[in-house]
């Protein structure tokens, strides 16, 4: 889920700064109002168990794709949202910065989407609320997978509303959406297991860890029926609420014969096929044309490519120059 | 444990390239890193289908290839996934743009700007290491406690790998013929990793407190990070530069001169 820098402008990508600014600045001014002790190696150890885990690609069965766990549900269970926030944006920071993962830009649009849901919500409201009276096996592994689904929900979506607002690509909304969701639907699922695995573990061993479990609180047991109906709102929530959207929406491929033809009316058959001619069409024409949505005409272009050719070269000239240079003065320097 | 080795080795490689002397290794962190956002923030602002400008902005990522000896194929090995996703991505524009001509153009665009924007970053990551970045963060006023985390993520990867290493060790020794370690196997095996792992988190730090840290940033070697005529330079040089190439058509300019 990582956004390069090309997927993204400048005004969306300032936005999402502020927010994660925003948010950044809450975290850190509640880790220093609480009364604990900040966990410093905690959140330390954390980012890099996470931040190698991210590296354990695993397959989707049936889509011929592979995706990684995110970790911020996992990491705000065991730190609370605040630390888990600001951990997770300690790992962004360095998939970004040391690792060309995500782009500079997009930082902000990457921590709000991996971070912000997953520590916020995924833990801070879905895993408190379900543990805050005790913690029992069940009630981790459901408020874990529940958590990873939503929270990646909600992610995914962001990352779509992110690059659609910002106009880099023609792709439809829907299509975009209906590749997006899915995907993160089954890798949200898978690391809802992973996640609960590890909290189960580290319930039985030091229940002490985990943030929000009430140590001596009623034992109450999470019925199948309570965990059916939350797994149940939160479907109708997630594909109900995005077939609403989408239906708002044109169809990827309405959107695309409006585009091409100006007609808005849902086409037949035999209309798709002309279509699908009059592409073609198009497409045969190309050797007739330039590249007809540049802005640059022939003459124009055939200029940038002399210029393009003729700066680039004095740009390697130039350093080769210098380090000719450089390469006299370091001898002339050893031979004094 | 062979992507955990690689992932290890490709870490101190890129430390080792952030560490050594040169030229632009020895720049001012801040600078560099501005100079990177500088230079994005123009990549990313042009259109899609304005080929030529995008391609003008080429000159700052030549200039530093060349000047800093760094390696074109090892920076296409190490990001070759995220240039893979650019292809898909930008492919999308093809399929669904009006035209075949505009799609082409536009995924062109789209992978230029792709393209350059993240050899800018592996510029910066090839020329700085997490200390260096860690002191310009610091200087951006980012907050103490960030850069300490992002500090101890980055060393503690050390200490998880290892003791990843030594699970694993011990859980083939129990296993002996077994392929892998068994899917029911999974979630102990990492928990255990965890608290393994926090309890000689924690060790570690307490070592650190008693030698005197206490969210203390790089406060040695303030000299290094001085402001130095050469960065400053730098500095200015590159934002006239950038902002000069991305508002007048410089390549297209030239071409026009060279041509008559």
């Amino acid at each position: 889920m990582h956004m390069a820098d090309a997927l993204i402008n400048t005004g969306v990508a300032a936005v999402m700064f502020g927010l994660t600014a925003g948010t950044s600045a809450y975290s850190i001014h509640t880790i220093k109002k609480s009364e604990e002790p900040v966990k410093v190696p905690e959140m330390g150890i954390m980012g890099a168990f996470v931040f190698a885990a991210q590296m354990i690609n695993f397959a989707i069965p049936g889509t011929g794709s592979s995706g990684h766990i995110c970790g911020s549900m996992l990491l705000s269970a065991m730190l609370g949202p605040s630390a888990g926030f600001i951990t997770m944006m300690g790992i962004l920071i360095i998939q970004c910065l040391m690792f060309a993962d995500g782009g500079i830009m997009a930082l902000g649009a990457n921590i709000w989407n991996m971070a912000f849901y997953g520590c916020f919500i995924g833990a801070g409201i879905i895993w408190r609320s379900m543990v805050k009276n005790g913690a029992s096996k069940r009630k981790i592994t459901a408020a874990s997978i529940i958590g990873c689904i939503v929270t990646l929900q909600l992610g995914a979506f962001s990352v779509t509303l992110e690059t659609l607002i910002s106009g880099v690509t023609t792709l439809p909304f829907k299509v975009f959406v209906s590749f997006m969701q899915p995907i993160h639907l089954a890798i949200g699922a898978v690391e809802g297991i992973i996640t609960a695995a590890v909290l189960c573990f580290v319930f039985e061993t030091k229940p002490d860890l985990l943030w929000g479990v009430k140590e001596n609180g009623k034992k109450e047991r999470l019925s199948y029926g309570k965990v059916m109906t939350i797994l149940g709102i939160t479907a109708i929530f997630i594909a109900g609420g995005l077939s609403l959207l989408a239906s708002s929406l044109p169809d990827g491929l309405e959107w695309s014969v409006e585009r091409v033809t100006g007609d808005t009316e849902i086409i037949s058959e035999g209309q798709v096929y002309d279509t699908f001619s009059d592409v073609q069409d198009k497409t045969a024409l190309l050797p007739d044309y330039a590249f007809s949505g540049s802005d640059s005409k022939f003459g124009t272009s055939f200029s940038g490519i002399v210029g393009g050719i003729a700066v680039i070269g004095v740009c390697v000239l130039f350093c080769i120059m210098i380090k000719v240079l450089r390469k006299r003065k370091e001898c002339n320097d050893e031979q004094v | 444990m062979n992507r955990f080795d690689n992932m290890l080795g490709e870490m101190c490689s890129i430390d080792r390239e952030a560490s050594k002397e040169g030229w632009l290794n020895e720049m001012h962190p801040l600078v560099k890193l501005l100079v990177t956002i500088w230079y994005i923030c123009f990549v990313i602002s042009f259109k899609n289908n304005m080929l030529t400008g995008i391609l003008s902005m080429s000159v700052y990522l030549i200039i530093c290839f060349l000047m800093a000896d760094i390696s074109l194929y090892k920076c296409l090995k190490r990001m070759r996934t995220v240039l893979f996703a650019f292809f898909i991505i930008g492919g999308a524009n093809i399929l669904f743009s009006e035209n075949f001509s505009t799609g082409v153009t536009g995924a062109a665009g789209f992978w230029c700007k792709g393209v350059m924007s993240v050899f800018a970053v592996y510029i910066l990551i090839v020329t700085t290491s997490i200390d260096d970045i860690c002191e310009a963060l610091r200087m951006l006023h980012v907050p103490g406690l960030l850069v300490t985390v992002i500090m101890l993520i980055y060393r503690y990867i050390n200490i998880l790998i290892k003791e990843t290493k030594r699970l694993s060790e011990s859980y083939f020794v129990l296993s002996p013929g077994q392929k892998g370690i068994h899917i029911k196997a999974w979630g102990q095996f990492a928990g255990n990793l965890m608290l393994r792992s926090i309890d000689r988190a924690k060790r570690v730090y307490d070592s650190m407190n008693m030698a005197g840290y206490e969210w203390r940033i790089l406060s040695g070697n303030r000299k290094k990070y001085k402001l130095g005529a050469g960065s400053l330079m730098w500095l200015f040089v590159w934002t006239g530069v950038i902002a000069v190439f991305r508002i007048i058509p410089v390549f297209e300019l030239v071409g026009n001169m060279l041509a008559g």
